[in-house]
């Protein structure tokens, strides 16, 4: 068996507050392999972010992580700062949401990728400054050797968004975490930065965690998601099977929001309700109060994720009657008005 | 080719931040105004000694306690001395205290603030309510008690090492506030993704995007300094004979204010007309730097 490249296991992070701990990210577990898309998905503040920042050791000091994230057998969670550092960028690199802000308005954007280059390895800035031009070109900037010298306020978001991702695998990581890395950009934009990602991946073989709320984004580029609701991983299998036969009433809400061909003029799926709140959860199901599947079971415990398919997971208790449901992706319909 | 593809992207005229920064001060006129009659005084009051006839030492006997000539345009007083040498030489000690002082007292500033402001916690706790204890304290009160108290007094740098040392406070606060909200921005975090150790991210990511306030208010600090140099000299705390400062001038000649005025009014013009231009300068980068200012001063 091969051995999993990032290995996230039992991750629970909780941020003590006066009126409470907000329960952030409950026990999450999960394993990237070399080479693989894995895509995570689930609406604002489901622990999406938050998870990626405890990958990356960035969660600030008053985050309670427990649990174990481990990146070619190596243990990120409990090490000091300074050894974090010399894994952020060089093995692990992130891609934030807002390229608008991500860049640092004050230097040239081929200060800001040389000093990536040199934060990790020993090189003269010459040198630096070749690898800096190359990075420019792989990620498909027109005239890399002029650009290189341009501030980001001369890049539109498309182009910058590719300047982000040239620092990001400037030190050819291992994992790449995408934190929304299209959101912010308009839809002709995000397919080429798509494009773009899925030809450096593989050129580098280098493992993608692409965290998104966009469904549709993740279609054409996943090969496995996890979803997660309220902290917690509620579904998790190949995109196929998830796609195809989602057993998890929330997942099944978030595909039918999704505009396609054969939804063409009716309306789409609309998940009435709030999440819960992370500091005072729910007994039971945390998705009950908004499920139309919903029933007495739900609200005594928290459903475990048990397996549904060939490496397809989910946590519902109803999760066997939502198979044996033949119009299961209609469940929403019905239930709004 | 490349060139037509560059005419694509770049639709409008690039000008970096800094020439539009420029720009903006130039426009602003009293501020530039001001900012030539301190290059004047600055550069006649170090240059002005070598061309000048008198030294600010040297005594005209022949001419005593006389009124403003072509011969000693600002006049003598009673010893022959020659006001416009000493005047010059006054200015002279004046900005160089006040230059020492405001880079001391930035620096200070700056160091303190953005560690307090990036690390917050207790040791943001720790530095403000020690800058809040140091502001508490009358700056002139324990500059003149330090200057009295220690062998160096009288020696321009050892005063401007004490002033400098006790008026970075509003610089610390500035930086402390402007890396508090710097410090949340993306490529802070961006930055720190790729490995960038913590002093870096400090001083090389988030110090250059807080420039703007920190210059202007070096340079406002530089009037202020002026203003407590003058004081204590005045007092008798700062700079002594023979050495000479504008406030020493002023409190020197001051009983000569009835019989001979131009011994009192022309170190004390010299007082007004470089604190007004430093702090006319230190309004328009002020306005300069802040985008947000939509009326443009003539």
């Amino acid at each position: 068996m091969i051995q999993p490249l990032l290995r996230v296991a039992n991750l629970f992070v909780d941020f003590p507050l006066e009126d409470g701990t907000v329960k952030a990210v409950r026990d999450v577990s999960f394993e990237l392999n070399a080479g693989e898309i894995l895509g995570i998905v689930g609406e604002s503040g489901c622990g999406k972010s938050v998870t990626s920042l405890a990958i990356m050791g960035l969660l600030p000091r008053t985050a309670i992580v427990s649990g174990s994230v481990k990146i070619g057998g190596d243990e990120i969670i409990g090490r000091y700062p300074a050894e974090l550092r010399k894994v952020r960028g060089k093995r692990i690199s992130m891609i934030f949401q807002d390229p608008m802000t991500s860049l640092n308005p004050v230097y040239t954007v081929g200060w800001q990728i040389i000093e990536a280059v040199q934060t990790h390895q020993n090189m003269s800035r010459g040198i630096a400054r070749d690898r800096a031009i190359d990075l420019l070109r792989l990620v498909g900037i027109p005239n890399p050797e002029i650009r290189i010298d341009a501030y980001p306020h001369e890049f539109s978001g498309g182009m910058r968004q590719r300047v982000v991702i040239a620092i990001a695998i400037a030190n050819e990581p291992e994992v790449l975490i995408a934190d929304e890395p299209t959101t912010s950009l308009d839809v002709t934009v995000q397919a080429q930065i798509l494009d773009t990602l899925q030809r450096i991946r593989r050129e580098t073989n280098m493992s993608i965690i692409f965290i998104t709320h966009d469904l549709g984004v993740l279609a054409g580029i996943a090969s496995r998601l996890l979803v997660m609701y309220a902290g917690r991983v509620v579904e998790s299998g190949p995109i196929d099977s998830v796609f195809d036969q989602p057993k998890m009433p929330y997942t099944i809400g978030l595909l039918g929001a999704i505009p396609t061909e054969s939804s063409h003029g009716s309306r789409l799926n609309q998940i009435s309700g709030a999440p819960p709140s992370l500091v005072r959860l729910l007994p039971g199901c945390q998705f009950e109060p908004r499920c139309p599947l919903a029933d007495f079971g739900c609200t005594s415990s928290e459903p475990q994720l048990l397996p549904v398919g060939e490496h397809h997971t989910a946590a519902c208790s109803r999760a066997d009657d939502v198979a044996a449901m033949a119009d299961a992706h209609t469940i929403f319909r019905n239930s709004n008005i | 080719m490349e060139s037509a593809l560059r005419e694509v992207e770049f639709a409008l005229e690039i000008r970096s931040s800094w020439r539009t920064i420029l720009g903006r001060f130039l426009r602003h006129r009293l501020a530039v105004a001001s900012l030539t009659v301190l290059i004047f005084i600055f550069l006649t009051s170090i240059f002005g000694r070598m061309i000048w006839q008198f030294d600010y030492l040297e005594r005209d006997t022949s001419n005593l306690s006389k009124p403003p000539s072509w011969l000693h345009p600002f006049g003598t007083d009673s010893l022959g001395k020659d006001m416009l040498a000493l005047t010059l030489r006054g200015a002279q000690r004046s900005i160089l205290i006040a230059s020492m002082v405001s880079l001391l007292s930035s620096t200070i500033g700056v160091i303190l603030g953005s560690i307090a402001g990036y690390f917050r916690g207790w040791i943001d706790a720790l530095l403000m309510r020690f800058t809040d204890l140091l502001l508490t304290i009358p700056l002139l009160i324990l500059a003149g008690c330090i200057s009295w108290q220690f062998d160096g007094g009288g020696s321009w740098w050892f005063l401007a090492l004490v002033l400098g040392g006790l008026s970075w406070q509003g610089t610390a606060r500035i930086v402390r506030g402007e890396f508090l909200a710097l410090r949340e921005r993306e490529f802070v975090e961006a930055a720190r993704a790729i490995g960038v150790p913590t002093l870096r991210i400090i001083f090389r990511h988030i110090l250059p995007n807080a420039l703007g306030p920190i210059i202007v208010s070096a340079t406002l600090s530089i009037a202020g300094a002026i203003l407590v140099e003058t004081a204590l000299s005045y007092l008798g705390l700062g700079i002594r004979a023979p050495d000479s400062s504008l406030g020493l001038l002023v409190s020197d000649y001051q009983a000569a204010f009835q019989t001979r005025p131009w011994l009192f009014w022309f170190p004390g013009i010299f007082i007004v007309i470089i604190c007004l231009s430093v702090n006319f300068v230190g309004d328009g980068l002020r306005d300069a730097f802040d985008p947000k200012q939509l009326r443009t001063r003539k």
